[in-house]
């Protein structure tokens, strides 16, 4: 795991990138290109976007380097497996068979489709939880294609078959944050070098939070003046260095304790 | 498809609970402005970038020669554009005006233009025949609330640092011609600006809905938990004694979650151009009174921003003090 800002057109050093843990295999170094880069083909490969160009290693065989340009902004475009945040804003279908609407804020599929079978439990009509308009849920992206149109939603752990998080949220708040924190929040522990700003967070404070990739968070804690400085403090991490981000983090927690 | 972005019911209710408790999201008290920043460009008059928290707006005034209207012969043109591209928000379609897009374009004529803020006689050249046609194009870069506000502030700075080619008429009679000196030619003259108007939208919260927003999901848990909330309420009230939270400058959020709101349009002289109400909330003339006042607080501090913008920017461009000497209306 390594990283350092890129602009379109840079070389990409390919030396450091792939590094020496690849060498001794006996079919040569194999390199994924995820977003934002290009590839021109025989060996020639142009990054397209400006941001900090990241290499995932993935040690177990086979082994394998994936590099890409991870970008904070843009737009969310909806992809299978994600977990999203979305609102309720509509019903339709028949009390047999009854869908709901729910929009993605931020997306570029900006209405996703949740059928009310699709939650822990639903297995039969009178244990299906009623949505009401405005109702905040947390959920998975099951199938998307750009055919397809609208994204399919559940509201279960796909391994489980249980509740898992996922479903209507109660209480706290909603707040924007850019797609990429949101995918820096999400991503494995360490992934991006260190703990993140919820690890700093949960050191001092105890509190709830969901993260969906279309750049929503929702956090409930103790109180509402705890809150405000959650996301206050999640929203300014993300432009600060590490070091810094933990002394911020502190700071705002204390300043919301004080009074 | 762009649709109109739909607050949840999770939000709807904490922000009316925060405010209750004299919250809001950004940690700012209820009338602070949030950071306001005014830059020109350092190459063209006349184009601002002004940056309301995370509202963007960049507004261009540029001037053309034009026929006046035959029952204005001794007035210019003066027209304002302000069309909201989805570069702003998704919710914005190109080419199809919304009703929010119309009221801010309404309530940007009504401040600046219906205001008298640009003195249209002064655009005049040869009455009946020719006359600048001075034009403001508003771009919104950025929607988080309060776009009309900046783009009011945008116009404002634009219409004070904008400078139009000087001219001279030679010739008398039928036979009088326009000559148009080219800025590198001659000083450009700036615009009869006859006062700054400033526009600030005061967004009004009905606190007493917080309950009756808790109540309306007609839960067993819940409705124990409004109980609570009323009793809680009540006191709060009896201390305020007020029941109407009252917030300057919205984000884009509380825009959206907000039960009324009203702009005002003042200038430093204390004259009010313009208000407007929306939503569906009732306000005192207390509250409209000190709306008011405050509006001109905050009036005379943007002014003074725009000033102050304004001096660093002639200082950076009059190197030498050149532009002040050569002045047209200078003795030659």
């Amino acid at each position: 795991m390594s990283s350092e800002v890129i602009l379109p057109g840079d070389p990409i050093p390919l030396d450091s990138v792939i590094g020496n843990d690849l060498d001794d295999s006996d079919s040569g170094p194999v390199i994924q290109l995820g977003p934002g880069i290009l590839h021109i083909p025989p060996e020639t490969l142009l990054p397209i976007r400006a941001g900090t160009l990241t290499t995932l290693t993935r040690s177990k065989p086979p082994k394998s380097t994936t590099i890409y340009v991870d970008t904070s902004g843009g737009r969310y475009v909806p992809a299978v497996q994600d977990t999203i945040l979305g609102t309720v804003i509509g019903r339709f279908g028949d009390q047999e068979k009854s869908f709901y609407r729910v929009s993605i804020p931020g997306s570029a599929a900006p209405i996703g489709i949740l059928s009310s079978a699709a939650f822990a439990n639903a297995a039969s009509r009178h244990t299906r939880p009623n949505l009401s308009n405005g109702t905040t849920v947390y959920a998975r992206i099951s199938a998307f294609s750009i055919a397809l149109g609208e994204p399919e939603l559940e509201c279960f752990d796909e391994n489980t078959g249980k509740e898992g998080g996922f479903g209507e949220l109660k209480g706290g708040m909603l707040a924007d944050v850019s797609i990429g924190l949101a995918r820096r929040l999400l991503a494995p522990n360490g992934a991006y070098g260190g703990p993140s700003v919820v690890d700093a967070l949960g050191k001092l404070v105890p509190f709830e939070i969901a993260v969906g990739r279309n750049g929503r968070i929702w956090i409930d804690s103790e109180s509402c003046k705890m809150t405000v400085a959650i996301i206050t403090a999640i929203q300014e991490a993300e432009e600060l260095p590490r070091e810094q981000m933990e002394e911020r983090v502190q700071k705002i927690i204390k300043g919301a304790r004080k009074e | 498809m762009p649709r109109d972005l739909t607050p949840s019911t999770i939000e709807n209710t904490f922000v009316l609970k925060a405010l209750t408790e004299r919250i809001r999201l950004d940690s700012r008290s209820f009338n602070q402005l949030r950071d306001l920043d005014i830059s020109f460009s350092s190459t063209e008059y006349g184009v601002v970038d002004v940056k309301l928290g995370r509202t963007r707006v960049i507004a261009r005034i540029s001037a053309e020669i034009t026929q006046p209207y035959t029952d204005r012969p001794y007035d210019g043109l003066f027209i304002i554009s302000t069309e909201i591209s989805p570069m702003a928000a998704p919710t914005f379609e190109a080419g199809r005006k919304s009703e929010d897009e119309l009221v801010i374009s309404r309530i940007i004529e009504k401040s600046i233009r219906r205001s008298g803020a640009l003195d249209t006689e002064s655009l005049c050249i040869i009455s009946g025949e020719k006359c600048w046609a001075v034009r403001a194009d508003v771009h919104f870069l950025d929607h988080d609330g309060g776009l009309m506000d900046a783009a009011c502030i945008a116009v404002s700075a634009g219409l004070l640092h904008f400078r139009r080619p000087d001219i001279t008429i030679e010739g008398v009679g039928s036979r009088r011609e326009v000559i148009v000196h080219p800025i590198t030619e001659r000083v450009p003259v700036p615009l009869a600006v006859l006062h700054v108007p400033v526009c600030v939208t005061f967004s009004f919260f009905d606190v007493r809905k917080a309950s009756s927003a808790i109540s309306g999901r007609t839960r067993k848990d819940e409705a124990k938990d409004v109980d609570e909330d009323d009793v809680e309420e009540e006191e709060e009230e009896e201390e305020d004694d007020s029941s109407v939270a009252v917030l300057v400058d919205a984000t884009l959020q509380e825009e959206l979650l907000r039960h009324g709101y009203m702009s005002v349009t003042a200038n430093t002289n204390r004259e009010i151009c313009q208000i407007q109400k929306g939503g569906d909330m009732p306000v005192d003339v207390g509250v409209l009174l000190s709306c008011s006042e405050a509006a001109i607080m905050v009036a005379e501090k943007v002014t003074k921003l725009i000033n102050k913008r304004l001096k660093e920017d002639e200082a950076r461009r009059n190197v030498g003090n050149l532009l002040v000497e050569a002045r047209a209306e200078n003795d030659r």
